[in-house]
């Protein structure tokens, strides 16, 4: 495996690793690698904490950090690697991620005390036991139970939850900081004038964070979260357009969505009663009222 | 709470069996003055509206107005369970979404409980105006009964005529046709058996048989049948049911054909 380092003054290092068959085009801060380490960083397939499938993790020499591997695929592209051309135009950006993500899912499925390194490990994905030499404080997701040494830990959910509570809180000050539309609609016009005082705005700061975070924590905890940061319901898609519109016309635009969902509601009922087959008696009744004129033309409702 | 009691619990059999053929499911509307239902058909060509009066029954208490959704076949079934002569009771809690039937025999006893899921059913109730029918005719029921039986093995759809010489209910068909006339009677010792025709207007309609036919279901129920018509309105069958109500079919007349 042949490695070579050139300087990339604007994204930090830009880092090209060519295997015998097949070269990547990898981007990383080189400060990431721990230098004293003599130790190459290695990729490695571990559990990803939402989806339960494997996952590429770039971890560094030591073990200490984990690098979250993102791929962007363009089949268009190939890169010129030194004098050579590289038909795989793939991106691969490694950005540092919180290791306590990956640990939390095994926290969660141990439910009893047990020690780090039994809990942290998957006989599917043995590369897991590394996460034990990762730099990351446990207790922030866990109860340590007996010796230090023993490093022996149980999932605590409240304390979970504050966890992702405080990542919440430091996302949104990011995104708030960096004036990330959050809103629903991506596309916004030239001459649209954001207002801090938006009422909206925090909520959908709120949510957007929240769906960042979504991708990395498991379903089963991500309601559990919802609730407890008390995220406001996700509007129905109908009210996706007042909830735009509705500073200028609050009053003509709810009314139209009332009236849909009334239109809706009776027709329900109506569908079920048609699933069931008439029998012959129905039909042959059915049958005779044929030309004949329907009482409610006589008999107004009430 | 609801509570109705009434002795002759064959009564309620015989007006389930006269609307079940109809409807499949109704909903019992009960209130301080009585029971009351009111239902179209599923082709929405005929209109059940049964009253049942709280002064009817032995004993009536309703505290709230109280809807009931009732799947009529399974009530029939149920009301099948009892003897003619049982004693009924019919029990509902306010909010409840069952209603008990309570059978006794005359002597006590035997009790049987019926408890029996209620529905929610969409209800729409229609606005019946009072109208001035131009022709009325009464008549014993069982007569009506088999004129509809007759008539209807000729066609699909009888017409009757109401003039100031009687009534007349015909039908044609591929066998061909089919006339009764009827002439008021002349001297009337019993109402029941009588035909009274009190006409201002001579009327004309035609009418599904197969329907005036399940009216006819009614039958038990009472000796004398009500016919109402007008021209263009629907038709009002009505059976009195004892002391204790009626019960009134509306059905719509057939749209005339541009060529007869």
């Amino acid at each position: 495996m042949s490695k070579r380092n050139k300087q990339d003054a604007k994204e930090g290092a830009k880092k090209r690793r060519s295997t015998i068959s097949k070269r990547r085009v990898v981007i990383f801060k080189s400060e990431l690698l721990s230098p004293d380490s003599e130790e190459n960083p290695t990729f490695v397939q571990i559990r990803h904490p939402s989806s339960g499938n494997g996952a590429t993790f770039l971890f560094s020499g030591d073990n200490k950090k984990v690098l979250e591997v993102m791929q962007f695929s363009d089949s268009k592209r190939s890169y010129f690697i030194d004098d050579s051309v590289s038909s795989d135009g793939d991106t691969y950006f490694c950005t540092p991620m919180d290791p306590l993500f990956l640990a939390l899912p095994y926290l969660m499925k141990t439910k009893r005390c047990c020690p780090l390194d039994q809990t942290l490990a998957d006989e599917e994905f043995p590369e897991v036991e590394r996460l034990v030499h990762c730099t990351m404080d446990v207790s922030l997701i866990a109860d340590r139970r007996g010796d230090e040494s023993l490093n022996a830990f149980i999932y605590n959910e409240e304390k979970t939850l504050l966890w992702l509570q405080t990542k919440l809180e430091r996302l949104i000050a990011v995104l708030k900081e960096k004036n990330i539309n959050t809103s629903k609609t991506v596309a916004v016009s030239a001459n649209f004038v954001k207002t801090d005082d938006d009422e909206d705005s925090g909520v959908n700061y709120m949510r957007y964070a929240y769906g960042m975070i979504l991708d990395y924590i498991p379903e089963s905890l991500a309601t559990k979260f919802a609730e407890f940061i008390k995220l406001p319901p996700e509007p129905e898609k109908s009210n996706k357009r007042k909830e735009i519109v509705s500073p200028s016309q609050p009053n003509g635009k709810k009314s139209k969505v009332e009236e849909e969902e009334d239109s809706y509601e009776p027709k329900t009922p109506a569908a079920k009663q048609d699933k069931k087959t008439p029998s012959a008696k129905e039909q042959a009744l059915a049958k005779a009222a044929k030309g004949t004129k329907s009482i409610s033309s006589f008999f107004k409702k009430k | 709470m609801f509570e109705a009691r009434l002795v002759q619990s064959s009564i309620l059999k015989k007006v389930l069996d006269a609307i079940k053929d109809l409807l499949n499911e109704a909903t019992f509307d009960c209130s301080d003055s009585g029971m009351q239902l009111q239902a179209m058909d599923n082709s929405h060509v005929s209109l059940v509206s049964l009253n049942l009066r709280s002064d009817g029954f032995d004993k009536y208490r309703c505290d709230r107005n109280l809807s009931m959704g009732i799947n009529l076949g399974s009530m029939f079934k149920i009301m099948k369970c009892a003897a003619n002569d049982d004693i009924l009771t019919i029990k509902a809690q306010d909010n409840a979404d069952t209603v008990m039937f309570m059978f006794e025999s005359p002597n006590q006893e035997k009790v049987s409980d019926y408890e029996m899921k209620l529905m929610d059913i969409d209800q729409e109730h229609l606005g019946i105006p009072e109208t001035d029918y131009s022709s009325i005719i009464k008549m014993p029921s069982g007569e009506f009964s088999r004129i509809c039986k007759d008539l209807s093995q000729f066609g699909e759809s009888m017409v009757i005529s109401c003039t100031k010489e009687g009534v007349k209910f015909s039908a044609a068909g591929d066998v061909g046709s089919a006339n009764i006339k009827l002439a008021q009677t002349s001297n009337v010792d019993k109402e029941e058996e009588a035909v009274i025709i009190e006409m201002q207007e001579p009327v004309t309609l035609t009418f599904a048989c197969r329907y005036l036919n399940s009216f006819t279901k009614a039958t038990p129920l009472s000796g004398q049948v009500i016919l109402s018509m007008s021209a263009d309105v629907p038709l009002v069958v009505e059976y009195k049911i004892g002391e204790i109500g009626q019960i009134r079919y509306y059905l719509a007349p057939k749209i005339e054909d541009e060529d007869s």
